[in-house]
């Protein structure tokens, strides 16, 4: 995993952070004694002598009060087994038992070997080895739930990308190394302030604050990703594009105690998908260019054919006009579509009477399918706020496939209709063709998908006009769907609201 | 035909569309200047008006919008029509702000751009 090229990545950039990455030793208590303890096997029993020296002393400084000397001594057995372990503890009880018995015996208790003093000893030593025995398993508990805890801690803290946990209020409780590094905050500086403060996003084209998705994670109690184009500010006023999700922290009861936030850097990425973008434009510019000279030279020797009455180059020479529209349409496609991953295809919305526009799409497509009768049924005159080219597309698009899909003895006729209501303009291109099987029309918005059936196999294409136009209508806050029966026909709908500010109506 | 030999100019600094753009305008009957670079967007006209002038948004050595700019605001070349040819698709934006009279984007159909031109003319 080391020799990971993005790990790599990780560790230089941050190592010349403060604090380690990814502690090396796991110990019970967090200070240099009890680490000397768990390391040196010599200390442990130094320490187990000295404290039972030291309670016997004690025991014997604050005899009279006790009837027992046992009742002390025992203390210096629980504290050594705690701290040393088992053994220790062991040792421990030995040792006390030795020494109550032989050096500091009060005259009751001489060196007499009778049964009441047998009794008491061991008495005394089995409690020793039975207290001895349970500290060690509860310290062999606690160990294992310490180690556990911490593996989580360093796990947490090792992530690659960004962790930030918050309470219910949306204060935060924890950030890991990466966290700290991408806003600027050090942990100890962060904990118990608002994640607002800390994690200051905001929208890359406006400027203005973005939505905090960890308020949203609390409030709706499900996992929430972050709105395209979110710009950290780091606390030094840096920025850098980052993508992440907010998810609610549940108890194993259900209630919600925090939220976990994870986010990354990628500003690399998104310029590397700039660069690309930037690519595919030049590539697609490059391409049309002899495409448009080649389409002059073709349909200049097209005109003079007809003029001399050579009917049959003609037709020869539209066939070939008809695939470098093809040419010219996949490039354009394959531009959008680039555009799009990188949301980049942006909307020039003006008013636009969607009653000229459809009828002079119509008139445009009547031209070039003469094989399919195209009427225009409904009106609704009402202006709408849209990009006239792009809605236009869309119209192309649908209308094509219309008439792709309904050639080949089916009814040639493609009816598009117009209707209103009070917050939405929709538009239905109906067809008379093969139809879509039931479990493909939900799949066809998806990019690169094309039906999957013999027959169309005969209509090649990259599947890429419905998902364009569906973003399309997206990009215009609108809805695309599609009802059909095979060998029936389709009826392809889009919906556009008339609201210009944008706002998303409620739709169902 | 009423054509009385309309004149054209064409700039355009892909040679194969400007020949391909000659051809085809001479053949419908009108006179054809190319141009395929522009050093000065002022000196462009040398003299001799034409009629409509085909102007691609990106030529090497200079750039489309800012020649369309220059030639509508002068007095003298404010009433030529221009129509703005572009492979690319923001140029429609570009055309606009550059106060064409028409846009095309390449490539196009040879009966679009003569209709948009007899319209114009």
């Amino acid at each position: 995993m080391k020799n990971n090229p993005i790990y790599k990545s990780i560790l230089d950039k941050y190592k010349n952070h403060s604090g380690s990455l990814f502690p090396q030793t796991i110990t019970l208590y967090h200070n240099k004694f009890s680490q000397l303890l768990e390391s040196s096997f010599l200390f442990r029993y130094i320490f187990t002598f000295v404290i039972t020296v030291i309670m016997v002393l004690l025991k014997y400084l604050f005899l009279p009060p006790f009837e027992t000397p046992y009742l002390l001594v025992l203390s210096a057995v629980i504290v050594s087994s705690l701290y040393a372990g088992l053994a220790a503890g062991l040792f421990s009880t030995l040792l006390t038992a030795i020494l109550v018995n032989y050096l500091f015996f009060p005259p009751q208790y001489e060196i007499k070997i009778n049964n009441w003093t047998i009794l008491h000893t061991v008495l005394y030593v089995s409690e020793g080895v039975i207290i001895s025995f349970l500290v060690e398993t509860e310290r062999t508990l606690r160990k294992k739930i310490y180690a556990q805890a911490q593996h989580f801690q360093v796990t947490l803290a090792s992530i690659g990308d960004a962790v930030v946990l918050t309470d219910v209020k949306g204060n935060v409780t924890f950030m890991n190394k990466v966290a700290e590094y991408l806003t600027g905050w050090a942990n100890n500086d962060a904990i118990g302030i608002k994640l607002e403060s800390v994690f200051n996003i905001i929208n890359e084209k406006t400027g203005k604050k973005a939505q905090n998705p960890v308020k949203k994670a609390i409030l709706k109690n499900k996992i929430v990703g972050l709105e395209n184009h979110t710009v950290l500010v780091k606390k030094n006023g840096n920025q850098i594009t980052i993508d992440d999700s907010a998810a609610p922290i549940c108890d194993p009861g259900g209630h919600l105690i925090g939220a976990v936030l994870i986010f990354r850097d990628i500003t690399q990425r998104r310029q590397l998908e700039q660069r690309k973008d930037d690519f595919v434009s030049i590539v697609s510019h490059e391409l049309k260019t002899p495409i448009t000279s080649v389409k002059l030279f073709i349909q200049l020797l097209k005109r003079k054919s007809v003029k001399k009455g050579e009917g049959e180059y003609s037709a020869i020479l539209d066939k070939v006009d008809h695939e470098l529209n093809k040419l010219a349409k996949l490039i354009s496609d394959f531009l959008d579509l680039s555009r799009l991953q990188v949301g980049k295809l942006s909307y020039k919305r003006e008013s636009v009477s969607l009653d000229g526009l459809i009828k002079d799409t119509i008139a445009d497509l009547q031209q070039i399918y003469n094989t399919h009768d195209i009427v225009l049924d409904g009106s609704i005159n009402k202006k709408l706020y849209a990009d006239r080219d792009r809605i236009k597309q869309v119209l192309i698009n649908l209308i094509s496939n219309a008439v792709k899909y309904s050639k080949n003895g089916h009814k040639n006729k493609i009816i598009v209709e117009l209707t209103k209501d009070k917050d939405w303009a929709t538009v239905k291109v109906k067809d008379f063709g093969m139809g879509i099987p039931k479990d493909e029309q939900n799949k066809i918005f998806d990019r690169f998908y094309q039906v999957n059936t013999k027959k169309s196999k005969t209509y090649p294409g990259l599947g890429l006009g419905l998902y364009i136009s569906s973003q399309i209508i997206k990009g215009h806050q609108g809805k695309i769907w599609v009802k059909s029966e095979v060998n029936k026909g389709s009826v392809f709908q889009f919906s556009i609201p008339f609201d210009k500010n944008n706002r998303r109506l409620n739709f169902d | 035909m009423t054509k009385t030999a309309k004149k054209i100019l064409i700039i355009d600094d892909d040679t194969a569309i400007l020949e391909a753009l000659k051809i085809c305008m001479e053949e419908c009957g009108y006179k054809v200047e190319t141009l395929s670079k522009v050093k000065n967007p002022k000196n462009i006209l040398d003299g001799s008006i034409p009629d409509l002038i085909l102007l691609d948004l990106r030529i090497s050595g200079s750039d489309g919008g800012q020649i369309a700019k220059v030639l509508k605001k002068d007095g003298k070349t404010k009433n030529i029509p221009i129509i703005m040819i572009s492979a690319h698709p923001s140029g429609k934006k570009a055309a606009i702000e550059a106060g064409v009279d028409h846009f095309v984007e390449k490539p196009f159909e040879l009966n679009y751009l003569l209709d948009k031109i007899e319209r114009l003319i």
